[in-house]
């Protein structure tokens, strides 16, 4: 097998009086889509940022694709993509202009052509930058990543802004790049992306890693599936442990058996002769093992933010 | 060799970036010549008794405004765009690809001494045409090497003013505020400054400037400009330069 595409370890970061990243591991293996995932404030941009080498460490071992990014080394610029958040381009400049601009940059460039048709921006392609709506540009920011073939992608929070088509096709592309062999390393706020994208999701909290896995079997640490059913006005619950009340005739419960408990609850309701409506029975969401793993304040913190 | 190209390819897409901006482009265009048509028409056709002998005043003032059209279209748009460009992430978007810093920067200051030609061309030939300035043809190259030398060091005091420049909203100000004392100090806007202006505004790089092409404008002179004072001006523009390389931020301050 061959070198980890990036390796960090105890990786540090202070801003004045605050630690934004405070002893970090990582490893993203060749080919590898990783996803970090984290609220606002939890480290991840400045994680992304120090591998970029767009930002010093202040302490730690930071490796990507053989090279220390700190001083941004032109050999690695080379074999790298990056799609920053909230990135300026020539206004004045097209669409296409930027692209064939950008690809002059790098030695074995993809056609900005191709390029367009892929990020589907062809009609605009002689569209200056600055009448593009907010998703058009950063179709065209991805696009700028990876105009130069990078071996690994970065992308900081790739679909914001997205309408949910252009989220579906940004994923795709990520895929197809994926599929081709590129590193993809991705932070996002969205969990059904990292779900849909990612081979392996890393959570930040607070300047740390607290969890790490695949998405499935990130899903499944908390073990607890959902059901939920309402019940027709003036019907008295049943007595079930962990039935929690939601709404006006409208209940919940997290079950460890959901075998089990579906037995009880059916049961009841056929001797009792009611219908339950709306009976759902969700398997457990990354979604509920990331809240589980974050620390409430620090949600409100970054809903605060945004 | 490969950068030299690419430096080119940079300077033609900041000439277009620059001409698809008319209010801007116009601006830089329009505020010279307002001030050429206003400064010629009060006192253009005095005249100056000088040592080399009698000069009409349109002379000294087509340098005059061609300092002050030049410094506009390096120093100070060069200041207001590295700070804004800074602000919305170009610089840092083009950092994070192998293209060299140098030839990022070589784009845009091109770009000045190519529009400080164009203003050039503009305010000598309204000068002309509009004042009945005169201008020897053989003085055009040294003409040109002067004016390089010129936008070459306001560039490179751009840079570095920019490099302190904390926000975009605030370069536009900052830029001015730099300016306008060493414009008035200089002697751009009257026809002549008291000896203790001259003392200090000597050493400095505007005046120098300034009185390296009014020696190539002096028709009663030798047309070569003094070689001290163009070694000052490019004095200032090296040392502008290195330190501008020593503190020039990519990414916006956070």
């Amino acid at each position: 097998m061959s070198a980890p595409v990036i390796e960090v370890s105890g990786l540090r970061k202070r801003f004045g009086d605050f630690e934004a990243v405070r002893g970090i591991d990582l490893t993203v293996e060749r080919g590898e889509v990783l996803a970090i995932l984290g609220p606002n404030g939890a480290g991840k941009t400045t994680t992304v940022e120090i591998l970029e080498g767009y930002l010093e460490r202040d302490a730690g071992d930071v490796k990507v694709l053989g090279f220390d990014p700190a001083g941004s080394p032109r050999a690695l610029r080379r074999k790298i993509g990056i799609v920053l958040q909230e990135c300026g381009i020539d206004r004045f400049l097209t669409c296409r202009e930027v692209l064939q601009q950008h690809a002059s940059f790098y030695e074995s460039p993809r056609n900005p052509d191709e390029l367009l048709e892929l990020v589907g921006l062809s009609e605009k392609a002689g569209e200056r930058v600055k009448r593009l709506s907010g998703g058009q540009q950063r179709r065209l920011d991805l696009a700028l990543g990876i105009v130069g073939n990078p071996e690994l992608i970065f992308l900081d929070e790739p679909t914001t802004g997205f309408d949910p088509q252009a989220r579906r096709q940004a994923w795709e592309i990520v895929q197809a790049l994926a599929t081709g062999g590129t590193t993809v390393l991705l932070t996002t706020h969205y969990l059904d992306e990292a779900q849909a994208l990612a081979d392996r999701v890393v959570v930040f909290s607070g300047g740390q890693v607290v969890e790490s896995g695949t998405p499935t079997e990130l899903a499944a640490r908390t073990g607890l599936t959902r059901i939920s059913f309402t019940l027709p006005a003036g019907i008295a619950p049943p007595q079930v442990p962990g039935l929690e009340r939601v709404d006006e005739g409208s209940y919940e419960l997290q079950a460890k058996d959901p075998t089990t408990t579906l037995h009880e609850l059916t049961g009841w309701a056929v001797a009792q002769g009611i219908l339950l409506g709306d009976l759902a029975v969700a398997r457990p969401s990354l979604e509920d093992t990331y809240l589980s793993l974050i620390d409430p304040a620090e949600l409100q913190g970054a809903h605060a933010n945004a | 060799m490969r950068d030299l190209v690419l430096a080119f390819r940079q300077v033609g897409y900041e000439r277009r970036s620059f001409f698809r901006n008319p209010a801007a482009a116009g601006f830089t265009f329009v505020f010279p010549v307002m001030f050429l048509v206003i400064f010629g028409l009060l006192y253009g056709d005095q005249v100056y008794e000088l040592e080399t002998g009698p000069v009409q005043a349109i002379q000294y003032q087509m340098a005059q405004i061609l300092v002050f059209a030049v410094v506009g279209t390096t120093f100070v748009s060069f200041v207001t765009s590295l700070a804004i460009r800074r602000d919305t992430g170009e610089l840092k978007r083009k950092r994070g690809t192998p293209v060299s810093p140098t030839v990022v920067l070589a784009g845009v200051v091109g770009n000045g001494v190519l529009l400080s030609i164009l203003m050039t061309v503009l305010v000598v030939g309204l000068s002309v045409v509009l004042f009945g300035a005169t201008l020897e043809l053989a003085r055009i190259p040294l003409l040109v090497f002067t004016l390089v030398i010129g936008a070459l060091a306001f560039c490179a005091i751009g840079a570095l003013v920019a490099a302190f420049v904390p926000n975009g909203d605030a370069a536009p100000a900052i830029a001015n505020l730099t300016i306008f004392p060493l414009y008035f100090l200089s002697g751009i806007f009257i026809p002549d400054i008291p000896d203790t202006f001259e003392n200090v505004a000597g050493v400095l790089p505007l005046r120098p400037f300034l009185l390296a092409l009014s020696d190539i404008f002096d028709p009663a002179g030798s047309g070569t400009p003094d070689w001290g004072n163009l070694a000052i001006v490019s004095a200032w523009g090296l040392v502008a330069a290195v330190l501008a390389v020593r503190y020039f931020r990519w990414s916006p301050r956070r």
